[in-house]
């Protein structure tokens, strides 16, 4: 299991560098938005995770989304994602008990409000162009 | 011995990454769903990488690396194969 001590500590231009190459993954920048966008402080199942961002692809409602759809999602998550991020010292990762949270220090919530777009979908410029409405 | 035994290989169409395509052909050699293989593929080699090696057509080329105990080849089709130490 990935714990907190098991990562050593960064300096602030090793985190820097990291941060910025997690951000430039779309898949990762989503993440990071539903996780700053969390009221609760208790860890997110990765199975809520990966629900919530196949929703944001969509537009659509979480109850819309198949558990087999949320699934292939968490393929990724587990094997490539979830790794970086945590890495990265930006998220707290639960790997047996499969759960995230936005890493516990101030600098990570301020960095990221101040780095990430509002809104963002996976969809192209164009489709945006021709007309999806985006929340 | 040095000869590698065939285990499976996993064509990679469009829908799938490499670094997907890897996980899968490595699950199913193990026959475990592909989150039962640990450590994360991440921990081993970059997926981002991987994937970006792969994200225009190739010739040519192969990427092989080992991952959970076998040799594991991404080729310039993007096809995987997996092979264990016979």
């Amino acid at each position: 299991m990935d714990t907190e001590s098991a990562r050593p500590e960064m300096d602030e231009a090793e985190f820097l560098e990291r941060l910025t190459e997690t951000l430039s993954d779309p898949e990762r920048r989503s993440i990071l938005r539903v996780l700053l966008d969390r009221s609760a402080a208790r860890p997110l199942p990765v199975e809520r995770l990966a629900t919530k961002l196949v929703a944001r692809d969509r537009d659509a409602a979480p109850g819309t989304v198949t558990d087999e759809q949320a699934d292939s999602r968490r393929t990724m998550l587990y094997h490539c994602h979830l790794p970086k991020l945590h890495r990265a010292a930006v998220i707290d990762w639960d790997r047996t008990g499969e759960r995230v949270s936005l890493a516990d220090r101030p600098r990570v919530r301020d960095a990221l409000s101040a780095l990430l777009p509002d809104s963002e979908s996976h969809r192209s410029a164009t489709d945006r162009k021709w007309g999806s409405s985006s929340s | 011995m040095g000869e590698f035994e065939f285990v499976t290989e996993v064509p990679s169409p469009d829908r799938l990454e490499p670094s997907q395509a890897v996980v899968e052909a490595v699950a199913t050699a193990e026959d475990v769903s592909p989150r039962e293989l640990s450590p994360p593929l991440a921990y081993v080699v970059d997926p981002d990488a991987l994937d970006s090696l792969f994200d225009r057509p190739r010739t040519d080329g192969v990427v092989r690396f080992r991952y959970c105990g076998y040799t594991v080849s991404v080729l310039a089709s993007g096809s995987v194969d997996v092979r264990t130490a016979g």
